[in-house]
């Protein structure tokens, strides 16, 4: 855990409802986790076909304060202790991102400490400060349900996105693979799952590439059409094959732009983050390329890897420490850009 | 006497008061739709301030807008249970009738009207607070609802439908000069002893109607017109 240069004595507290699930943590900058919680409406989405905004924003309401409630009594903490209070204020949905911020700004006003707006995409890599400082400058890669990119970290809140799916994210396409495979929601976990049972590798997917545009950017949304037609023509071959040959396309197309930005790039770490990231064969990737250009690939723990409270805490203690502050007038922002724009 | 702080943001905009007993010694509204999240903590602190926490939080749990009465109802929770007060509740479109100058009469009080369709309440206004005549709904226009008021009350028709000529024309009734807030409604139902104490983690706003928003053509054909529209979507 980063110790941080203003010593030991900060607790934060992390709100998160910006898709499906309600999150809570609670980290001191000294002693790490204190406490965590997490609510999922992803059960009740499961008959929808989807998430439907307003089925998230409704759960959001309906477990709120008391999942804060739940956290502060497991870590044995009072309001007074909190320093800050961190909230996810974007990107994400709309209405969902509402009910979070206004429970975070309606504990802030009661409490009277202060608040500070969280970039959902920024916690999820400072999930990665469990396990010690943030090296700067460093390599982000996001892959997440509804994103997927590279960032070059430079120091605290300064990020510059060097490439991104110019499609559906990562976690899409495997949701997207693990649907025409017959697999249940979240596809990711159910692919790689089932990929491991494989008895040798699927039939090779074509991942799309980008031409023109950076050699960082990626296309995933192509390797559905690809899965399709491949089961199609060839139906003797298992799913577990299938599911392989999915996993193994992502996996690869993301290795290959990692490679590529540590050829480009000298920076001293590799930081993974997202509920992709969770994956064992794409860490076990990264971690092979990281060393091959004498550098260490780091990924949060699975449960840090999907959306959680903790990470949100986390990026709130930096951005508590560079001064940033939520407004009490302000609404969430998504869309919301992560960093600035490629070199 | 207690001070009370009563949030709703159901009919769109948003009213905060603060009162003293039956006094309101602080009140703010804002008539725009879709304010709620910007505007209703930020004039939560303007109005409580420095000053110590107030006795008790009232909130109305719509039905009117979804994301408004969201707003309302997250911040009542979080404030009644951070400041440890009890967290007190009723209808908005309770509240809404309870805000009309004391009568005897019947109060239609409406919110969020979408094309034909709005929430109502049927209540009657007397001496103190507002007695349910029957169960908020969701109704279908042109049809006139049925308001069993006793001959000689007057009809007041408040919120989303006040605004429609030919539906107060054909009702009967009559506006108020001056639109009613409903935080002002919650302040007297709590002096009639009219709000329900609830509890501070478990609260859902009222929302009459499933998550799922059918497009409107698809709506009226599974409604035919001229009927209550019971709690649709899912
Ligand atoms: N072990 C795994 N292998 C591969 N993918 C996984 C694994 N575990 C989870 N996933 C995928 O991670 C995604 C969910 O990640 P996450 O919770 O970070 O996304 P999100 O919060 O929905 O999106 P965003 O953060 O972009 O708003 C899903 O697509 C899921 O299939
Ligand atoms: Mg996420």
């Amino acid at each position: 855990m980063d110790e941080g240069a203003d010593g030991a004595g900060e607790l934060f507290l992390g709100i998160e409802t910006s898709c499906d699930e309600t999150a809570v943590g609670l980290v001191h900058a000294g002693q790490g986790v204190e406490g965590e919680a997490v609510a999922s409406s992803a059960g009740k989405q499961d008959r929808y076909g989807g998430i439907v905004p307003e089925v998230a924003a409704r759960e959001h309401v309906a477990v709120l304060p008391g999942l804060v409630a739940a956290v502060l009594q497991q870590a044995h903490r009072q309001p007074q202790e909190i320093t800050a209070i961190g909230v996810t204020a974007g990107p994400g949905l709309f209405g969902a991102l509402l009910v979070g911020m206004t429970a975070a700004k309606a504990l802030a006003v009661a409490w009277g400490r202060p608040l500070v707006a969280v970039h959902h995409l920024e916690a999820h890599l400072y999930a990665n400060a469990l396990s010690g400082p943030i090296m700067f400058p460093s390599l982000a890669l996001l892959v997440s349900g509804g994103h997927t990119g590279l960032w070059l970290w430079r120091g605290h809140g300064d990020l510059v996105r060097i490439g991104e799916t110019q499609d559906d994210a990562a976690g899409e396409a495997l949701d997207k693979g693990a649907r025409l495979l017959g697999l249940g929601y979240p596809g990711g976990p159910a692919i790689e799952r089932l990929a491991a049972t494989a008895e040798g590798p699927g039939p090779r997917l074509p991942i799309g590439h980008i031409r023109g545009g950076s050699p960082y950017d990626m296309s995933f949304s192509g390797l559905k059409t690809a899965l399709r037609q491949t089961v199609e023509r060839d139906p003797a071959v298992n799913a577990a094959r299938y599911a392989r040959s999915l996993q193994e396309a992502v996996v690869q197309a993301l290795a290959e732009r990692v490679d590529r930005a540590l050829d480009a790039f000298q920076v001293g770490a590799v930081y993974a983050a997202g509920g992709v990231a969770a994956n064992r064969v794409l860490q076990a990737r990264l971690t092979a390329i990281a060393r091959a250009h004498h550098i260490e690939a780091f990924v949060p723990e699975p449960r840090y890897c999907t959306d959680n409270g903790v990470m949100v805490a986390l990026a709130a203690r930096h951005g508590f420490l560079a001064g940033a502050r939520l407004s009490l007038e302000q609404g969430p922002r998504t869309p919301w850009p992560l960093g600035t724009e490629r070199l | 006497m207690p001070r009370i702080l009563a949030l709703d943001a159901a009919a769109g905009g948003v009213s905060i008061a603060l009162a003293e007993g039956a006094r309101i010694v602080a009140y703010v509204e804002w008539r725009e739709d879709r304010m709620a999240g910007e505007r209703l903590l930020f004039w939560v602190r303007q109005i409580v301030g420095g000053a110590s926490a107030p006795g008790g939080v009232a909130v109305g749990l719509g039905p009117g807008s979804f994301t408004g009465t969201r707003v309302a109802v997250t911040a009542a929770k979080a404030l009644a249970w951070a400041w440890g007060v009890p967290l007190l509740a009723a209808s908005s479109l309770q509240a809404l009738a309870a805000a009309v100058p004391m009568g005897p009469s019947a109060v239609l009080s409406s919110t969020e009207r979408r094309g034909e369709e709005v929430y109502i309440g049927r209540y009657f206004r007397g001496q103190s607070g507002a007695e349910a005549l029957a169960e908020d709904s969701r109704w279908q226009l042109p049809n006139l609802p049925d308001m069993a008021r006793r001959p000689g009350d007057a009809l007041v028709v408040v919120g989303a439908l006040a605004a429609d000529a030919e539906f107060i024309a054909r009702m009967g009734a009559r506006t108020l000069e001056e639109e009613v807030g409903a935080a002002r409604g919650l302040v007297a139902l709590a002096t009639a002893g009219q709000l329900r104490e609830v509890d501070r983690f478990t609260l859902e706003p009222t929302y009459l109607r499933g998550p799922l928003i059918l497009p409107r053509s698809a709506m009226s054909a599974a409604h035919p017109p001229g009927r209550e529209l019971s709690n649709g979507g899912v």
